[in-house]
């Protein structure tokens, strides 16, 4: 039993979740800090039409990056395999849901006003980028069931699934039909 | 000391571990995991990846026609919407509008063309070449004997593939073209009918209406252009409350326009016809009508052969009528005086879309009712409209005029193509098949589904599905102006699907006919340049959302590129030609006898002790078997009770106790034609002996083609004139 347990605890979620890097390192903080000052809306906004602009194309980083700035390795990767070629940045995204799932910035930053971190985390402070733990089964990152293996969420922000979703819309007394997510 | 393991250690082993897996999340989060797997498979259509955009386009699932801006990705719509400033939607989408982009994945779509064989209740679908069915159904064509028709059904007539089909039809012996039953048109089309040269078409001034006398017409609920009645009814707390339109709804159905109607008149099964009359018998025996002014026109109101208008509304004296309809005597000498006195008023019939037509009587009767209301070419009332230009070339096809269902000869069709375009309505195929020459017909569907009326053909050419291709939508039966739209295509057709206007070119074909050259975007482009040229009316562009003259287009090509963005044509209104005399009683020489059996209603009393219910079906538009609705709908539909899914049945709690019945419990349903298993559900709104049965969606829309129930219409009796609104029937426990 006890065998088993471990196994369960323990050795199940290391041999479910693949760790994947992402194709370069990127600081947050470096970009959103003294030397950058750059605002998170700089890369992140919602359009006037409420589209959320999602992580930025490259073409945002090439406004800076047209030549390497600095000597690191990740520098040098960005632009000779990604500007230069003016190929798109493959990013993983920790937080891709299922294709019948729709989700919109707009109305949870607009209208709940919740804030970026409510959801991310300490994601905009970040000095480097983790590796994303993608579910061998399911193929959907690890963010989604929550680090928790028991869901036993010991975050607010904890965890994507629909779940999650009913619980923070139920706690402000929203009532949603099937098709205000299952588009 | 060495312990030998045994069969028991293992066993403990065993235990152990399960007990021990059983409380670690590895066990619930694999159930998780590997059901989340199985919606992964290969065989899971996968929206693409890309670019968010923002189409327009027009909802071409049933003839409403409303605006939609659609939200893609990668080129791929994920989610419609209306359209706030267009001046026919008034941004208004309807729940199936809201998913119409989940149909092209519909369970049971056809992709390739089947042709279909019948061993007894099974359908066997075999995979056929195009060219191979098309040869096969010309081979039919010309097989066809002297007397035999070859017929093509159209639910949408109007759009230049009707005046192909025409074209195609009038080119060979006993070309028959044929129209679903009318639902939003029938009393319009019933009025035409009684004029002795025709006016132009006709349509609604509801903006202008005070009084509206709606005989089961679900005016609230999916009738007209949904973002018509909704702007309308938004208008209404602008007004002071005498000039507010009040609709009187007449109904034996608590449906949901009863419910919100003003006045709900809950009517005896089939006795509207008797109503009609009865309101006439009272406005005319009180002089509530303008005398002179129908006396000038009518045929047949007075004279002296004792078989005129007044000597049938004779016999509709109110307390007659009382007794008939259920509607106490009071009630209709009120309702009477108020349609008189608080004009406008118009008086609709049509029918609900599941529970079909009223028939040919009723419509007479309610059409004679305007006609005394005196509210032809007036605002408020019954206003003359333009037609939508049509090419030169397409006007040949006028020669074959269109008939009902009702007109043809029974067991007289040998070839039967159904087409693609969806009228909205319920249409029994034990209507259908009523008029099928026995054992040798050949019926074609091009239905993009392999489902209702569908799964009775022999050969299936699909269609593309709803915003796969360009489709054009013309005005809308009961419009006040005539409008034409382009629905611009947002996905793409699978390779397997055929144009019905490329079909019925390739059987023309292959039957030696000449149809006007082009494809099929060259015949509405024609179309579009006849709008142009005609130079009439005004065309709302997506650019500014404004409506301005067809002129500032600049030019036909400049038009269709507007229309094509989600824009739209609008006539200037129609004025009416003088009318011309007319018939109060129709124009066939029984009308008078006709109508006077309507005195009792359509079953009279009593019914057959073996069947003392009456059955009738109803549905909502676009729900009610052929059509199909996104299954993520009917799922939710099922669950939250929000609409009534096929074969659910209710019925008065003191009836369905007195026969043996409980709620929610299975029942049979008999009648004279077979038996059906339905879902029992009391209500106490529905009137004592009376039972409502739901024509769709199926339960959840999932099913295979071979899993789904017939709906409840293979049971109900199709009348003399092809209604098929009340049966008798009997109920019992499963």
């Amino acid at each position: 039993m006890a065998g088993a347990l471990a196994l369960g605890w323990y050795s199940f979620p290391r041999a479910l979740y693949k760790k994947i890097d992402q194709p370069l390192q990127f600081s947050h903080k470096v970009h959103t800090g003294e030397s950058a000052g750059m605002a998170c809306t700089d890369c992140h906004s919602i359009g006037e039409d409420g589209r959320f602009s999602g992580i930025p194309k490259l073409e945002k980083c090439s406004m800076c990056h047209s030549a390497p700035l600095g000597s690191t390795s990740d520098e040098k990767i960005l632009v000779e395999q990604y500007v230069t070629p003016n190929r798109e940045i493959p990013w993983l995204v920790y937080s891709r849901q299922p294709d019948n799932t729709y989700f919109s910035h707009a109305p949870h930053v607009k209208l709940a006003e919740l804030k970026c971190e409510q959801c991310h985390g300490q994601h905009g402070a970040s000095e480097q980028l983790r590796q994303l733990e993608m579910n061998r089964l399911s193929g959907y990152s690890r963010d989604i069931w929550g680090q928790s293996i028991s869901r036993m969420r010991t975050r607010e922000d904890e965890g994507m699934k629909m779940d999650d979703c009913i619980r923070c819309h139920a706690k402000s007394g929203r009532v949603d039909g099937c098709i205000d997510c299952h588009k | 000391m060495v312990r030998n393991l045994e069969r028991r250690d293992l066993f403990k082993l065993a235990g152990g571990a399960a007990v021990g897996l059983a409380f670690t999340p590895a066990p619930w989060k694999l159930l998780d995991d590997l059901s989340i797997w199985t919606q992964n498979g290969p065989w899971i259509p996968k929206p693409l990846r890309g670019d968010i955009t923002t189409r327009f386009s027009v909802c071409a699932i049933c003839p409403a026609g409303c605006a939609l801006r659609a939200q893609c990705v990668g080129g791929q719509p994920f989610s419609l919407f209306g359209m706030a400033e267009h001046p026919l939607s008034h941004g208004t989408l309807c729940p199936l509008g809201f998913t119409g982009h989940h149909l092209a994945y519909h369970p049971l779509r056809a992709v390739k063309p089947l042709r279909l064989e019948h061993n007894d209740a099974a359908v066997n679908a075999v995979p056929i070449s195009r060219d191979a069915a098309i040869a096969e159904i010309a081979q039919a064509i010309q097989s066809k004997a002297a007397d035999e028709t070859i017929a093509v059904i159209d639910g949408r007539p109007g759009r230049t593939i009707s005046l192909l089909y025409r074209q195609f039809l009038a080119g060979l012996p006993n070309g028959v073209y044929l129209r679903e039953p009318s639902g939003a048109g029938a009393t319009l089309d019933t009025l035409q009918a009684l004029f002795e040269k025709p006016v132009g078409p006709l349509g609604l001034d509801l903006e202008n209406t005070r009084t509206l006398l709606s005989f089961g017409a679900p005016i609230l609920d999916g009738w007209g252009t949904p973002g018509r009645i909704m702007n309308l009814e938004r208008n209404q707390s602008q007004l002071d409350a005498g000039q507010r339109l009040r609709i009187i709804q007449i109904e034996t159905r608590q449906s949901r326009t009863a419910l919100f109607a003003n006045h709900w008149l809950p009517i005896k099964p089939g006795t509207e016809s008797a109503l009609a009359l009865g309101l006439a018998n009272v406005i005319v025996r009180e002089k509530l009508f303008d005398e002179p002014a129908l006396q000038r026109n009518a045929i047949d109101f007075k004279q002296g052969d004792n078989r005129s208008y007044l000597d049938l509304i004779g016999q509709f004296q109110p307390e007659r009528v009382a007794e008939t309809t259920g509607i106490n005597q009071e009630t209709i000498v009120a309702t009477a005086r108020e349609a008189a006195q608080r004009g406008p008023a118009i008086a609709l019939g049509g029918g609900d879309p599941g529970g079909g037509p009223l028939g040919e009587a009723e419509e007479i009767a309610i059409a004679g009712l305007n006609l005394l209301l005196g509210n032809l070419g007036k605002p408020g009332g019954i206003v003359g409209r333009s037609e939508v230009p049509t090419p030169a070339e397409m006007r040949a096809a006028a020669a074959i005029s269109p008939s009902e269902l009702a007109a043809i000869p029974d067991h007289s069709i040998r070839v039967l193509i159904m087409d693609a375009a969806e009228s909205g309505n319920a249409l029994p195929w034990t209507l259908i098949e009523k008029k099928l020459v026995p054992e040798r017909a050949v019926v074609v569907s091009l239905s993009p589904y392999l489902a209702g009326n569908a799964k009775h053909a022999h050969y299936l050419i699909p269609a593309p599905a709803h915003l796969e291709s360009l489709q054009e939508i013309p005005t809308l039966d009961g419009a006040e102006c005539s409008s034409f739209s382009l629905s611009a295509p947002l996905l793409t057709p699978p390779d397997g699907a055929t144009e019905p206007m490329d079909f019925v070119r390739s059987l023309a074909t292959a039957a030696n006919i000449s149809l006007p050259g082009g494809s099929a975007a060259d015949l509405l482009k024609s179309r579009v340049a006849a709008i142009y040229q005609n130079g009439q009316g005004e065309i709302f562009a997506l650019a500014d959302k404004k409506l301005t003259e067809i002129k500032e287009a600049g030019s036909a090509e400049k038009l269709w590129d507007m229309l094509k963005g989600g824009g739209c044509w609008i006539d200037s209104k129609g004025e009416m030609a003088a009318l011309p005399r007319f018939s109060m009683l129709g124009k066939s020489s029984q009308g008078f006898e006709k109508l006077s059996l309507t005195v009792k209603g359509r079953l009279q009393p009593p019914l057959p002790g073996e069947y003392p219910l009456v059955l009738m079906p109803f549905g909502w538009r676009g729900a009610v078997g052929n059509g199909q609705v996104s299954p993520l709908m009917s799922k939710l539909y099922q669950e939250s009770g929000l609409r009534d899914i096929g074969n659910q049945a209710f019925i008065n709690p003191d009836t369905g106790g007195a026969m043996g019945l409980a709620d929610g419990e299975q029942a049979v349903i008999k009648t004279q034609l077979g038996s059906m298993t339905v879902k029992m559900r009391f209500d106490l709104a529905v009137m004592p002996g009376v039972l409502h049965v739901a024509v769709g969606p199926a339960p959840n829309g999932t099913e295979s083609a071979k899993e789904i129930a017939e709906n409840i219409l293979k049971i109900c009796q199709i009348e003399s004139d092809s209604t098929w609104r009340v049966t008798p029937a009997q109920a019992r426990k499963v």
